[in-house]
C-alpha cells in the first residue's frame, strides 16, 4: 500500500547503491532545490518583519534592517514622556538640522488684545533664532526653561508670539528622527509640527544613530489589528469546522452506502458520483448562486458550509476505498449479533476508519481555510469576511503600500497551515500518497 | 455480503447532488440559451450567446490564456513533480526533511501565496529580480547576442544601452526577460505558472510514494538484464508510475481550466496587463455578476466544461495506448 510505502525512508538495496560523486551531487541538488522552494516563505517571513521604510529600498535588503536612537518614548501628552528615561529604539531619519534648534513644549499664545489664545499639545521643534529669553531679545542665547517664541501657524502669514519652555537645545547637524512604527504610512502625522503624533521623536547626535538588525515584532499585532483578523479568524474557523464535520460524516454515510449496500445501479450510480468531479465550478456557480439568492442566504454563510453536510465526491470515492479494505467478518458478525446498518457505521467502521476520517477531515479544513472565490461570490458584509478575503481587501484597500504588515498578515495567516502539517505529517503524506490529487 | 438496508445511506448524497450540482449545471445549460439577469425573467433567445461568443475578442483571449496556461503549467508541473520524486526516492539521507520542505509551500493560502509572488516578481525590488541581477547582468553579452539573433538588432550607436524588445517577448507575455531594461520582468502569464509549479510538492509526494510500491523484482530483473539508471527509469519506474501521472494530467486539466483566484487577486480582478491572464472563470465571473449577463455566462462555461470533458477524454485516450496498468495498478 502507499500508505506505508510513504513511510519507509530507508531505501532498499534494489536502487542501487549511488557512488560517491553521484551522492554529492544529489545532496546538492536537493539541497538547492529545497532552498528555492523555502526562499519565497522566507522572504515573506523576513518582509513581515521589517520596518516600512526598509521594504521601500531598491535594491532591497535581506535581513530586516533599521536605524536605532536612543529617545524617550511616546506617551501621550507630550510632556508625561519626559519623564520616561530613554530607549534605544528603531527610528526613521527625518532631516539633518541645517541651524541650532531648541525642543519646546507648553507653547500658548500670549493672548494680546482680541486674539485666540491658541496652545500647541505637543513639543515643537524650533530654530533657535526664532526664541529669546522671557523678556530678552532675539538671538540672546536661551537656557532650558521659560522662553517666549515667535512661530507661524500652519499657513497663514506672520509670525506670532508663544510663550514655551525649552526642553533642549541642540545644535546644527543633528538629526530629527521619529520612533518607527508599525503602521506609520497609514497614520502619519509630522513630528515638530505641534500636534499630537503617536510615537516617539527627538533630535539625537549622529553618532548616536546606528544601523543595526532588529526584527520588528510589532508588525504582527498591527497587521492583524488593521486587518480585523480576530473577527475574520472566527469567521474562517466558523465554516471550515462546520463544513469538515460536515463533509466527513456525510462522505463516510455515503461512501458506506456505496460500500455495502446493495442496489440496482449502485456502479452506476458511484462511476457517476466520480464523473462529476469533471464539473467545473464555473458551469455551476451561476444557476447555484440563484439557488441560494432563492433561499436568502446569499450574505451568510451558509451557501459556503451546507452543501458540506451532503457530503463531497472524492471524498466518498477515497473513505469506500478504505471501508472495502475493512475485514468483512467483523461486520458480519456484527450484524449476526443483530446490530442495525446505522450501529455497524458507528461502531465497527467509524472506529476502524480513524485514519481516514482524519483525513478527509483534514484536506477539508485546507481546502476551506484556503478558499477564495467561496466567500468572495456569497460574503458581502466586511465583518463577515474570512482571513483570504480580509487579505485581499486589506492588499486591495492599503493600495498594496504597506507590504510589511501585508506580509505579517499572510505569514500568521500561513502558520496555522504549517503547524498543523508539522504536527500530522505522517498524516499528510500517507494521504496525499492516497489520494493523488485533490488542492 | 451487501445488504439492502444500507443503500438509505447513499440518499443525502444524491439529494445533495441534485440540488448542488445537477440542477445547476442543468439550469446553467438552459440559461445559456437565454438573455437573463438577475432582475428580469430569462427570455429564450436560442443560440446568440454561443455565436456572440464565437466572435467575442476578449472571450477568445480568455479562451487561449487559459489554453496556453494549461500546457504551460501542466508540462511543467509533472516534470518538476518527477524530478523531485526521482531525486527522493534514491538512497540519501534528509529526504523526509526535503520532502516536507517541498510540500509546505503547497500549505500556503492561495491569496497569501499570489499577494507573496506578487512582491517577489516586483521588478522594482521584489527578491527574484534582485537575485538574478547579477546573473543577467554576467549573460549579457550573450543576451546582446541572442538579441541581435533575433534580428532585433539595434543601431549600433546603441549597441550595450538599449535593445529593441523583441515583439513576441513585449509585455513578458511569454518569456520574462526585458531585452530593453536587461531585467527580468515577469511577464504575467510566466508568473502564474511559477506560481503553480511552486505548489508542487503535493504532486511529487504522489509519484515518489507510487515509486517505493515499485515491486523489488522488477529492479532486479532489470538489474540482471544490465540496465542503467535511465533504462530502469524509462522502462521499468516511468511505466508503474504512469496511470498515476494520466490521473493527475487530469486532474491538472480540470483545475486549470478552473483557475480563478491566483490571476483574480494578482491583477487585483482585472486579468492584465492588458488581458495577459484573463482566463475563461474571470470572464465568467465577470459576466454573471458585474455585467450581470448570466445567460452569455452560462454558455461560456458550458464552453469550458466541453472543453475539459474533451481534453480528459483525449487524455484519457493517449493513456490507454501508453499507460501502464499491470498489477492492478
Amino acid at each position: 500500500m502507499a500508505a506505508d510505502a510513504a513511510e519507509k525512508d530507508v531505501a532498499p538495496a534494489e536502487r542501487g547503491a549511488l557512488g560517491p560523486f553521484a551522492r554529492l551531487g544529489l545532496q546538492g541538488f536537493l539541497l538547492l532545490a529545497t532552498a528555492v522552494f523555502l526562499l519565497p516563505l522566507a522572504w515573506m517571513i523576513l518582509t513581515g518583519l521589517k520596518p516600512l521604510e526598509q521594504t521601500l529600498k531598491s535594491p532591497p535588503e535581506y535581513l530586516p534592517r533599521t536605524e536605532t536612537a536612543t529617545l524617550k518614548p511616546y506617551a501621550p501628552g507630550g510632556a508625561a514622556a519626559e519623564d520616561a528615561s530613554p530607549q534605544r529604539m528603531a527610528v526613521v531619519r527625518q532631516r539633518e538640522l541645517d541651524a541650532p534648534h531648541a525642543i519646546v513644549h507648553e507653547a500658548r499664545e500670549l493672548a494680546e488684545a482680541g486674539e485666540r489664545g491658541k496652545a500647541f499639545e505637543d513639543r515643537l521643534l524650533v530654530p533657535l533664532a526664532d526664541l529669546r529669553p522671557a523678556g530678552g531679545a532675539w538671538g540672546e542665547p536661551v537656557e532650558p526653561g521659560p522662553a517666549e517664541l515667535r512661530y507661524q501657524v500652519g499657513a497663514e502669514p506672520g509670525k506670532r508670539l508663544f510663550a514655551c519652555t525649552v526642553l533642549e537645545t541642540c545644535p546644527a547637524g543633528w538629526v530629527l528622527v521619529k520612533e518607527s512604527v508599525p503602521d506609520a504610512g497609514l497614520t502619519t502625522k509630522p513630528a515638530g509640527s505641534g500636534e499630537p503624533v503617536p510615537y516617539a521623536w527627538g533630535v539625537v547626535p549622529p553618532e548616536d544613530l546606528r544601523s543595526e538588525v532588529r526584527f520588528m515584532w510589532g508588525n504582527v499585532p498591527a497587521g492583524l489589528r488593521k486587518m480585523d483578523f480576530g473577527r475574520m479568524l472566527f469567521n474562517t474557523l466558523w465554516i471550515a469546522l462546520l463544513g469538515m464535520i460536515g463533509t466527513t460524516f456525510a462522505s463516510a454515510l455515503a461512501a458506506y452506502g456505496f460500500a455495502f449496500g446493495s442496489f440496482r445501479g449502485r456502479a452506476a450510480l458511484f462511476a457517476f458520483t466520480l464523473a462529476t468531479m469533471m464539473i467545473p465550478f464555473p458551469a455551476t456557480m451561476v444557476p447555484l448562486y440563484q439557488v441560494y439568492r432563492e433561499l436568502g442566504w446569499i450574505g451568510t454563510f451558509k451557501p459556503l458550509w451546507v452543501h458540506s453536510w451532503f457530503g463531497a465526491a472524492f471524498n466518498i470515492f477515497l473513505l469506500r476505498q478504505f471501508f472495502l479494505g475493512l475485514p468483512r467478518d467483523l461486520l458480519d458478525a456484527a450484524r449476526i449479533d443483530g446490530c442495525s446498518e446505522l450501529e455497524i457505521f458507528f461502531h465497527v467502521v467509524v472506529p476502524l476508519s480513524k485514519p481516514a476520517l482524519a483525513m478527509v477531515a483534514l484536506f477539508h479544513f485546507l481546502y476551506a481555510w484556503k478558499d477564495f472565490m467561496g466567500p468572495l461570490l456569497y460574503l458581502t458584509d466586511k465583518s463577515q469576511f474570512t482571513i483570504s478575503l480580509g487579505l485581499q481587501a486589506f492588499l486591495s484597500q492599503q493600495g498594496g503600500s504597506p507590504w510589511h504588515l501585508v506580509m505579517a498578515a499572510a505569514t500568521i495567516f500561513s502558520l496555522p497551515l504549517v503547524v498543523l502539517f508539522v504536527l500530522a505529517m505522517k498524516t499528510f503524506i500517507r494521504g496525499v500518497a492516497m489520494t493523488g490529487i485533490k488542492g | 455480503m451487501p445488504v439492502p438496508r444500507a443503500r438509505a445511506f447513499v440518499v443525502p448524497w444524491i439529494l445533495g447532488l441534485l440540488v448542488f450540482t445537477l440542477y445547476p449545471f442543468a439550469a446553467s445549460f438552459g440559461y445559456s440559451f437565454t438573455d437573463y439577469s438577475v432582475l428580469r425573467a430569462p427570455e429564450y433567445v436560442g443560440g446568440s450567446n454561443y455565436a456572440e461568443l464565437a466572435s467575442d475578442a476578449i472571450f477568445q483571449r480568455a479562451l487561449l490564456n487559459t489554453l496556453v496556461y494549461a500546457m504551460l503549467s501542466i508540462p511543467a508541473g509533472v516534470l518538476v513533480a518527477l524530478g523531485f520524486a526521482k531525486a527522493l526516492h534514491a538512497p540519501v539521507r534528509g529526504t523526509s526533511f526535503y520532502r516536507a520542505a517541498i510540500y509546505v509551500p503547497h500549505l500556503v493560502p492561495t491569496v497569501a501565496s499570489a499577494i507573496l509572488w506578487m512582491w517577489l516578481l516586483n521588478p522594482g525590488n521584489g527578491l527574484v529580480a534582485t537575485l538574478l541581477r547579477p546573473v543577467l547582468d554576467a549573460a549579457s553579452p550573450f543576451l546582446d547576442a541572442l538579441g541581435g539573433w533575433l534580428g532585433q538588432a539595434p543601431p549600433p550607436e546603441a549597441r550595450g544601452t538599449s535593445w529593441k524588445t523583441p515583439s513576441f517577448m513585449q509585455d513578458g507575455r511569454l518569456l520574462g526577460l526585458d531585452f530593453k531594461e536587461r531585467q527580468l520582468v515577469f511577464g504575467a502569464m510566466p508568473s502564474l505558472v511559477l506560481l503553480s509549479v511552486w505548489g508542487v510538492g503535493q504532486m511529487a509526494i504522489v509519484y515518489l510514494a507510487k515509486l517505493q510500491d515499485v515491486p523489488r523484482e522488477l529492479y532486479e530483473a532489470a538489474r540482471i538484464d544490465g540496465a542503467g539508471g535511465w533504462a530502469v527509469f524509462r522502462h521499468v519506474e516511468l511505466p508503474q508510475l504512469s496511470p498515476v501521472i494520466l490521473f493527475n494530467v487530469v486532474m491538472a486539466i480540470i483545475g486549470a481550466f478552473q483557475l480563478f483566484a491566483e490571476p483574480y487577486i494578482m491583477t487585483g480582478g482585472q486579468g492584465g496587463p492588458d488581458y495577459a491572464t484573463y482566463l475563461v472563470p474571470m470572464f465568467i465571473y465577470d459576466n454573471a455578476f458585474d455585467y450581470h449577463r448570466m445567460g452569455y455566462a452560462c454558455a461560456a462555461s458550458w464552453i469550458l466544461f466541453g472543453l475539459i470533458a474533451l481534453l480528459t477524454l483525449v487524455a484519457f485516450r493517449v493513456g490507454q495506448r501508453r499507460v501502464h496498468y499491470a498489477g492492478g495498478g
